[in-house]
């Protein structure tokens, strides 16, 4: 009868046991629940999820790309290029000072900041505000291949987390960070095979930093520039300059990879990689799409996220496919 | 007997949970694809919805005359272009799906592609997954796949650590 009552009492204790540990991810569940979406209809066929508990006045829906819930970047979006390798007199003509000052002007005040351009990307919000349309360098630093010329993406973060730790750049988690290479420094996970750029996030000194790879596109022209002959004279700088631009606007937009994307898993400007609507001139022939900070781009269009969606190379312009 | 059954689904929950704790907070990079991987990409689309709708115009225009196809289960018996056209045009490909692609220009007429394939053959067969590899020409203003050897993935096997469904810019 005793053992009876102590395999009672034990039972007991297991279940109150149990019992806490199923109320603890329970609960764990219920603030994941309440941070999960509701699955709407978009009238194209496919689901759109929105937050459960508050309305969301904001988002906009149903233009081929959809919210998943996570942050935009409000306000102005600052940026920070990190020269990584030899941007004085590397192996390709690019590899210049002249890159420097070009791609600098294309993300200073009067390049995407606030261009009708880069405003396409105010049709994209979360519950709390719009992505503005203005973009800003706020600060450079070079980094003499402190990791090698042979870099991996951990190797990037390094790069990243180096030039904040450091002070040499802020830590500024309402940014992207930028890591530029020369022309002789591979990314070993893919650069020219499989892109020509890339985005990520990743907790850095404590906080939520938003950074991004691009190469010296001379590495691979054939892969990563649209043209050998340039509006600016300088292939590297102007095929990076769209890889960038491409970054910038999904950074902005998707800047934890959980707010916007498509059902393919495409963000805003994957879905209009390598498009660029009417040119001036040629594409191949130093042909161009747009004009800012008093210089000529070849810039890929950007997704906007209204009438229906599309690609556009100005916020409210015409929809182009290619 | 009931103890242990409790304690394990105690586990169990937790080990799940915690997995899904750990995959939402390691987001991967995202991609800017290359121009190339764009263009081989459409290619290759435009080659599967060839066989997909038993089009042998598109078919013919993308594959060259001199194609052929080896596998791993028959390396050294390698399949025309016609007899892969037959083979693919009598069965049904209901939906296909390519990603992780990779092209190196070897020149500017010559391109290696490499890419994973999901082929769904209807509700009977299983989705078959393949690792392929290409050799693309470039002839006149078009490109022509030369040559293709194909692999099956293990169900076991991961190719890279991708996710489905989230942005990843290969797609």
């Amino acid at each position: 009868m005793k053992c009876l009552e102590n395999f009672g009492g034990r039972m007991r204790k297991l279940l109150f046991v149990v019992l806490v540990v199923l109320v603890g991810f329970s609960l764990l569940e219920a603030q994941t629940t309440r941070n999960a979406r509701h699955v709407v209809p978009t009238g194209k066929g496919w689901g759109m999820e929105v937050p459960r508990d508050i309305a969301p006045p904001i988002v906009i829906t149903g233009n081929g790309i959809d919210y998943h819930g996570g942050p935009v970047i409000k306000g102005t979006m600052n940026t920070y290029f990190i020269w990584y390798g030899n941007w004085t007199n590397g192996p390709h003509a690019s590899d210049s000072q002249t890159t420097v000052n070009l791609l600098n002007s294309l993300f200073g005040s009067s390049g995407l900041n606030g261009s009708n351009y880069y405003r396409i990307n105010t049709t994209y919000g979360d519950n709390s505000g719009n992505v503005s349309g203005n973009i800003v360098l706020a600060g450079s630093t070079t980094d003499n291949y402190s990791q090698g010329t042979r870099l991996t993406d951990a190797r990037v973060q390094s790069v990243v987390s180096s030039a904040i730790t450091s002070g040499r750049l802020p830590k500024d988690t309402n940014a992207l960070y930028f890591v530029l290479t020369s022309s002789d420094v591979r990314e070993t996970s893919g650069f020219c095979t499989q892109y020509c750029g890339w985005h990520t996030r990743a907790t850095i000194s404590g906080s939520d930093i938003k950074f991004s790879f691009v190469g010296n596109s001379d590495r691979c022209s054939a892969a990563c520039e649209a043209q050998t002959v340039s509006p600016n004279g300088d292939s590297g700088a102007d095929g990076m300059a769209s890889v960038m631009a491409h970054e910038a606007e999904e950074t902005n937009t998707d800047p934890d990879l959980n707010a916007w994307y498509d059902t393919a898993g495409a963000e805003n400007a994957d879905k209009c990689a390598w498009k660029w609507g009417p040119t001036t001139g040629t594409v191949g022939s130093g042909g161009y799409n747009q004009t800012l900070a008093g210089h000529n781009w070849l810039i890929q269009m950007n997704w906007e996220n209204s009438r229906g969606g599309g690609c556009d190379k100005v916020l409210g312009g015409t929809f182009y496919t290619q | 007997m009931m103890k242990s059954r409790l304690f394990l689904v105690v586990i169990l929950a937790g080990v799940a949970w915690s997995q899904s704790r750990i995959s939402q907070s390691s987001p991967k990079r995202i991609q800017t694809t290359t121009r190339l991987v764009a263009i081989f990409s459409d290619l290759n689309n435009e080659l599967f919805q060839s066989i997909q709708k038993h089009d042998a115009a598109a078919f013919d225009r993308l594959v060259g005359e001199n194609f052929e196809l080896r596998t791993a289960s028959t390396p050294d018996d390698p399949k025309s272009r016609d007899d892969w056209q037959q083979l693919e045009f009598r069965r049904s490909l209901q939906s296909f799906r390519i990603s992780h692609m990779a092209v190196r220009g070897l020149t500017d007429d010559v391109a290696v592609v490499s890419f994973v394939l999901e082929e769904n053959r209807g509700a009977t067969a299983p989705v078959q997954k393949s690792f392929a590899v290409q050799a693309w020409l470039h002839e006149g203003n078009a490109w022509t796949c030369q040559e293709a050897y194909v692999s099956p993935i293990a169900a076991s096997a991961k190719p890279g650590p991708m996710r489905d469904r989230r942005p990843s810019g290969k797609d």
